[in-house]
């Protein structure tokens, strides 16, 4: 992760708005699947647990790799994705 | 410790994890597994903190690595001497068992417990021994007590035997079983019971083996050895403060560990700590050494100056005596003898001997007076003063004879030279005259009578010691006024040298920078746009503010200049822009592709939360040691520095933060160690323009010695 991929520029880049899941860094088809089978079908669905973790990248990562099986690498790129959206915009 | 995580409430979970100190979240039904899963490692990790220990030490950045390679070669070399098998000198068996068999009846009393402790140590140094293969002694030795043991079962009286058995702890210690460590725990207690008992037979014996103290590093840590040695560091303050810190950061990690153990980890620690302390005894003998020549130099050469002086004024009292006159007496038929020249006629020596007698008090208290008390008063007598002060003073009226005695005291003066009596030969009547005023000869004055006026003078009249110290002083200061005079000045020619050369440094430097904004802006609209040409302008404007154009405008120019000398991809062309001719400047190189002069936070490599494996569970000081920032041939330190604080000022207090180009590091002291475990996690694994960033501890000592004058205590804290 030497630097933010296109994904992450252009998720943080406007409000999410009704975007889905598959839109998140990080997150991709496979991971956007099993996190739909989740419950988990819109961004904010999964920016709302980000939230209850209180942002932390440990419970976040954690839970990630909980629910969808995620690499490190994909959470860590997700987290960081939501991150700077908060930053951003809330 | 087993609680059914599985089956707490929600509410439980909940206050089980604010019991272990974690920051807690709502639980949720999509949380509670993570929490559940959470609270387990947690409880997992509190039983075994004992076994992570190794693990956080070996994390630990206890020494400024790249600092000092001999250092850490020797910490290395200390490690592998506690680590072998030290070699067990012979002669420690021998006073032992007899020691040991005559102290046998008081310890009658503690004969089960000790039996019982013995054999388990031989477990111990059996196991140890086909476990690292520790040398031929040991296994000698642990025989030997094993067979010893077998043999004195029976008689348990002297069950003691097995007390030089703790001898062979280091190596049975650092095997690392904990079994070893409990079992070594109870043997020195019994050892510390013992040495109660027979307090002279310790004492003796660690007074001999103290003699050698390499030999001592290598010998088993015995409990009044660690005492001594504790003692001994405790009179070194730098010493005990290093400990200290090692102390505390090693009792986070041992947490449940056996006190024994602790104290070896001390003694292990005393002996790795003592070489700093030697570094520092080292170098305050080399710095006195050092001087120390220079300081005798400059003793020989005062010395050889008061000498001088002795000397100098012995020769001056000789000079004040009177000394008996030689007369040379005319003789008529010399054709070379000449009256009033170079010789005296007989009969005429005695008056002027006279003569002399009465002047020489007066020439010398004319010369005292000019030389001591007023400058402005004339140290000479012309001719005319002597026959008017004569003719004044005493009987003798006549002026010719005045003159006669005048002139045959003038001769005779140049032949006795120990009288200290010159004759002069003056332009005018004035204060000051010249060594050239000195007559060398009857001749000259002779010759010179008619247009210049003769005078006398005292040479070297006896000065009082008050004025020559006066003068001496005077003149000492004077010297000193004009050196310290001429070292100002150089000192301020120095500096304005400095300043100059400085302000030009800066100027070059911003030159340079705005060079580089040029090209990067040319570079850049390159890449974006078809026409790769700027009005130049226009680049002026986007470089420099509104409120700077007018100051910077010389720069900008000189910017320009080097931009058409040395810059090859650019070129200068006119171009009717929007109506407008204007100069443009046309890029010629390729577009902007390098990422490299990015210089910013690029994000996080791997995670370094609270908790996770690449943070340490405490943060053992204030100062950090960050790496991978700096980059050869940086000019920019203040950016890097500003990174460096945007990353973490935020979060908690920055004392003071310092870019060092020779080690390519950049140092952070933050006003606590809490503070340094939050920027640690803000900065750690981070990437920064391409590199990996990492972060190590810094000991406050190692940061004071780098940045003396840093902070010690906030505010103001670094923005």
């Amino acid at each position: 992760m030497s630097s933010t991929s296109q994904k992450h520029r252009n998720f943080i880049a406007e409000p999410m708005g009704e975007k889905p899941v598959t839109d998140l860094a990080g997150v991709g088809e496979v991971l956007g699947k099993r996190l739909v089978a989740a419950g988990f079908d819109k961004a904010y669905v999964v920016l709302g647990q980000f939230l209850v973790l209180k942002k932390n990248q440990e419970f976040f990562q954690e839970w990630m790799k909980d629910t969808c099986q995620a690499n490190a690498k994909q959470s860590a790129e997700c987290w960081q994705c939501l991150k700077d959206w908060c930053e951003e915009f809330l | 410790m087993d609680v059914d995580v599985e089956n707490l409430t929600d509410a439980e979970l909940r206050s089980k994890l604010i019991e272990c100190g974690y920051p807690v979240m709502p639980i949720t039904g999509t949380t509670r597994r993570v929490m559940m899963k959470k609270l387990k490692m947690l409880l997992e990790t509190k039983n075994k903190v004992n076994k992570d220990n190794r693990r956080s030490l070996g994390r630990y950045s206890s020494e400024d690595e790249s600092d000092s390679d001999a250092k850490s070669a020797r910490k290395d070399k200390y490690r592998r001497a506690t680590m072998a098998a030290p070699p067990l000198p012979v002669k420690k068996k021998a006073p032992r068992s007899e020691v040991s068999s005559l102290d046998g009846s008081p310890l009658k009393r503690e004969l089960k417990s000790v039996t019982t402790t013995s054999t388990r140590t031989t477990k111990i140094l059996q196991a140890s021994k086909d476990e690292f293969d520790t040398g031929s002694e040991s296994d000698e030795v642990a025989e030997k007590y094993e067979s010893s043991l077998r043999r004195e079962a029976p008689g348990l009286s002297d069950s003691f035997k097995k007390t030089p058995s703790p001898s062979r702890l280091p190596s049975s210690f650092v095997s690392g079983s904990l079994a070893a460590e409990a079992a070594s725990d109870r043997l020195n207690q019994i050892r510390a019971r013992q040495s109660t008992y027979s307090s002279g037979y310790d004492k003796s014996y660690y007074n001999s083996s103290n003699d050698d103290i390499l030999k001592d590093k290598e010998n088993t840590p015995f409990l009044s050895n660690f005492t001594k040695r504790l003692s001994q560091l405790s009179e070194s303050p730098k010493s005990t403060l290093y400990d200290y810190k090692s102390d505390i950061i090693k009792e986070n990690d041992v947490n449940g560990g056996t006190t024994n153990s602790r104290t070896y980890l001390n003694s292990y620690r005393a002996t790795r700590g003592r070489p700093s302390t030697y570094d520092y005894k080292i170098t305050n003998q080399s710095l006195f050494k050092n001087n120390f020549v220079p300081f005798m130099v400059l003793v020989v050469a005062f010395l050889f100056f008061i000498v001088v002086a002795i000397v100098y004024l012995g020769i001056r009292s000789d000079t004040t005596l009177e000394v008996t006159a030689t007369i040379p007496i005319c003789v008529k038929s010399d054709a070379n003898s000449r009256r009033y020249v170079n010789c005296v006629l007989e009969g005429e020596g005695k008056p002027a001997l006279h003569l002399l007698h009465v002047l020489k008090p007066e020439l010398n208290r004319r010369a005292l007076k000019n030389r001591c008390e007023d400058a402005s008063a004339k140290p000479y007598m012309t001719e005319q003063d002597v026959v008017g002060f004569v003719a004044n003073n005493f009987a003798i009226k006549d002026e010719n004879r005045i003159r006669t005695d005048l002139s045959n005291v003038e001769v005779l003066s140049f032949f006795n030279p120990t009288w200290g009596i010159s004759v002069l030969q003056l332009e005018e009547d004035g204060v000051s005259f010249s060594e050239d005023a000195i007559a060398a000869d009857m001749y000259q004055v002779i010759n010179g009578k008619a247009k210049k006026i003769t005078a006398l003078i005292s040479r070297h009249p006896p000065i009082p010691w008050k004025c020559y110290f006066y003068n001496t002083v005077w003149a000492f200061f004077s010297v000193l006024t004009s050196v310290v005079g001429a070292i100002v000045i150089l000192y301020v020619l120095n500096y304005a040298f400095k300043f100059y050369k400085q302000i030009r440094h800066k100027q070059l430097e911003e030159e340079m920078t705005i060079v580089e904004n040029i090209i990067d802006i040319l570079q850049t609209n390159a890449a974006d746009n078809d026409d790769n040409y700027m009005v130049i302008n226009h680049v002026r404007d986007m470089i420099l503010p509104i409120n700077e154009r007018k100051n910077k405008q010389k720069l900008w120019m000189r910017a320009v200049r080097y931009i058409h000398e040395n810059e090859s991809r650019i070129r200068t062309e006119e171009r009717v822009v929007q109506g407008e001719i204007a100069e443009v400047w046309r890029w010629l190189g390729g577009p902007n592709l390098s990422t490299s002069k990015n210089k910013s936070w690029q994000g996080q490599a791997f995670e370094t939360q609270v908790g996770s494996v690449n943070s340490l569970p405490c943060s053992p000081t204030p100062c950090l040691k960050i790496r991978g920032m700096v980059e050869e041939g940086d000019r920019n330190t203040m950016m890097i520095k500003k990174a460096v604080l945007s990353k973490c000022a935020q979060q908690c207090r920055i004392l003071h933060c310092a870019v060092d180009m020779n080690s390519k590091c950049v140092y952070l002291k933050c006003a606590d160690p809490s503070d340094a475990a939050i920027a640690y996690r803000n900065l750690h694994g981070w990437w920064y323009a391409g590199n990996l960033v990492t972060v190590k501890y810094l000991r406050l000592e190692r940061y004071m010695q780098r940045f003396p004058d840093s902070p010690v205590s906030g505010p103001p804290f670094l923005q």
